[in-house]
C-alpha cells in the first residue's frame, strides 16, 4: 500500500496553521500529515496537534534545513514511499501538493521542486535575494546543464531513495537550497521543477528579513562552492536500496 | 633588553597560567586536548624572559625593524590557533546536537503515540487496568 507523507517545517507558525492545515488537507486528502516544530515559542505543537496533525517536537530550535530533515527522518522511519516539503507559512499554494507528487510518482523524477518562476508569481522579496537567486539558479543551471528557474524553492517532492539519501546525511543544517540541488545532481538523482504557486506569507517574519538576505546570498555561494570541491565525494555517496 | 620588572610579571603570568590549566585539567573541568595549546601558551609566556633577547636577535636577523613585531606577530597567531580549535570544536558539537535533537524529537513521538495506543486499549478493556492497578500495590 503506497503511502504519502506531507511535511510541514514550522517555527513559530501558530498564528499560520490553522488556515494552512486544512487548506493543504482539503487539497491532498490522501496525504498523512507530520509538523515539525522547531523549538518554537508559540504554542505551534499545540496548535497542529489540535488540529490533527501528527507533530515531532524539536526541544531546541535547529534551523529549517534541521526540521526538514526530521521530516525525511520520520518518513523513512515510517516507510513512507514519498514525501512532500512545504513551509507552514502560508507562502506554498498546496494546490501544488498533488502535481509535485505525481511528477515524482510518474517516475519521471527523483525529486520534484515546485518553482515559482514556472507558475504563477504573487509574491514580493528583497532585491539581494532576487538578484541572490537568479545568480544561483545560473550557476546550477551551468553545473546540472539542466534548466533550474528556482533553486531556493523548499517545496519538493522527494521518493523513497532520495528521501534515504537525505535523512541521515548529505542534508545542510540552516539553508538546504541551490546546494542541495547540486549534492543531489553529483549523486546521480534526477530533479525535475514543477510549476506552482507561491504568495506573500499570512502572518509572522520571515526567516528573509531585515539584514538576513545579505547574509544569506553569501552562505549561498560559500555552500555551492563547497559542494563543487567536494564534487567527487557527493558521487561516491552511497545510495542505499537503489 | 627588557626591564626586570616587566621579566618577572610576564614569568609570573606563565606560571600562574600553566598553575591554573594543570589544576582545572586535574579536577577534569578542561579537556586534555584542549589543554595543550593552553599549556603551550603559558609555558611561552614563562620562558619569554629567556626567549625574548633571543627572539630579538632572530628578528633583526630575518629583516624587522622593530624586533617586537615578530613577537606580537608570533602572538597573534598562537591566539588564531586556540580561536580555530574552538570553530572546530563547535561545528562538531553543532552536528551531533542537531542529531541529538532530532532523535529526541522523534522519541517523543513515538512514546506519544504508544502512549495514546495503551490508553485507548485500556479504554476498551477495563480489566486490563484492575490487573495493572493490582500488580502496583504488591
Amino acid at each position: 500500500m503506497p503511502s504519502h507523507l506531507l511535511i510541514l517545517p514550522a517555527h513559530n507558525e501558530a498564528g499560520n496553521l490553522p488556515r494552512v492545515i486544512p487548506e493543504a488537507r482539503a487539497a491532498a486528502p490522501d496525504f498523512d500529515m507530520v509538523v515539525i516544530d522547531d523549538g518554537s515559542r508559540d504554542p505551534t505543537a499545540a496548535v497542529a496537534a489540535s488540529l490533527g496533525a501528527e507533530v515531532v517536537t524539536l526541544p531546541v530550535n535547529l534551523g529549517y534545513g534541521g526540521a526538514v530533515q526530521t521530516g525525511f527522518r520520520y518518513a523513512v522511519e515510517h516507510g513512507y514511499d514519498l514525501a512532500v516539503v512545504m513551509d507552514s507559512d502560508g507562502q506554498h499554494d498546496p494546490a501544488g501538493i498533488h502535481l509535485l507528487a505525481e511528477t515524482v510518482l510518474s517516475g519521471q523524477a527523483d525529486v520534484a521542486i515546485g518553482s515559482r518562476f514556472r507558475g504563477r508569481m504573487a509574491y514580493h522579496q528583497p532585491w539581494v535575494k532576487r538578484v541572490g537567486m537568479r545568480l544561483f539558479a545560473w550557476t546550477v543551471s551551468r553545473i546540472t546543464r539542466r534548466d533550474v528557474t528556482d533553486p531556493t524553492s523548499g517545496f519538493q517532492a522527494l521518493n523513497r531513495d532520495a528521501l534515504r539519501f537525505f535523512a541521515y546525511d548529505n542534508y545542510p543544517v540552516d539553508y538546504p537550497d541551490a546546494d542541495t540541488l547540486l549534492v543531489l545532481h553529483y549523486a546521480g538523482f534526477r530533479v525535475t521543477e514543477a510549476p506552482v504557486t507561491m504568495r506573500e506569507r499570512l502572518s509572522g517574519v520571515s526567516m528573509h528579513s531585515g539584514w538576513k538576505p545579505f547574509y544569506y546570498v553569501f552562505k549561498m555561494w560559500l555552500a555551492i562552492s563547497m559542494v563543487v570541491l567536494r564534487e567527487r565525494t557527493h558521487m561516491s555517496a552511497q545510495r542505499i536500496g537503489s | 633588553m627588557m626591564a626586570p620588572l616587566p621579566r618577572l610579571l610576564v614569568f609570573a603570568l606563565g606560571l600562574t597560567v600553566l598553575l591554573l590549566v594543570v589544576n582545572l585539567v586535574r579536577k577534569r573541568q578542561l579537556q586534555e586536548r584542549y589543554a595543550i595549546l593552553w599549556l603551550l601558551a603559558g609555558l611561552a609566556l614563562t620562558l619569554a624572559p629567556v626567549l625574548i633577547p633571543w627572539l630579538d636577535h632572530l628578528a633583526f636577523s630575518i629583516g624587522f625593524e622593530y624586533p617586537p613585531a615578530l613577537l606580537l606577530l608570533l602572538a597573534v597567531v598562537g591566539l588564531l590557533l586556540l580561536i580555530f580549535q574552538l570553530s572546530l570544536t563547535i561545528s562538531r558539537s553543532e552536528d551531533r546536537l542537531k542529531v541529538l535533537t532530532q532523535e529526541l524529537g522523534l522519541l517523543r513521538h513515538t512514546v506519544a503515540t504508544l502512549q495514546r495506543e495503551a490508553e485507548a486499549t485500556r479504554a476498551v478493556d477495563p480489566t486490563q487496568e484492575e490487573q495493572a492497578g493490582e500488580q502496583n500495590h504488591d
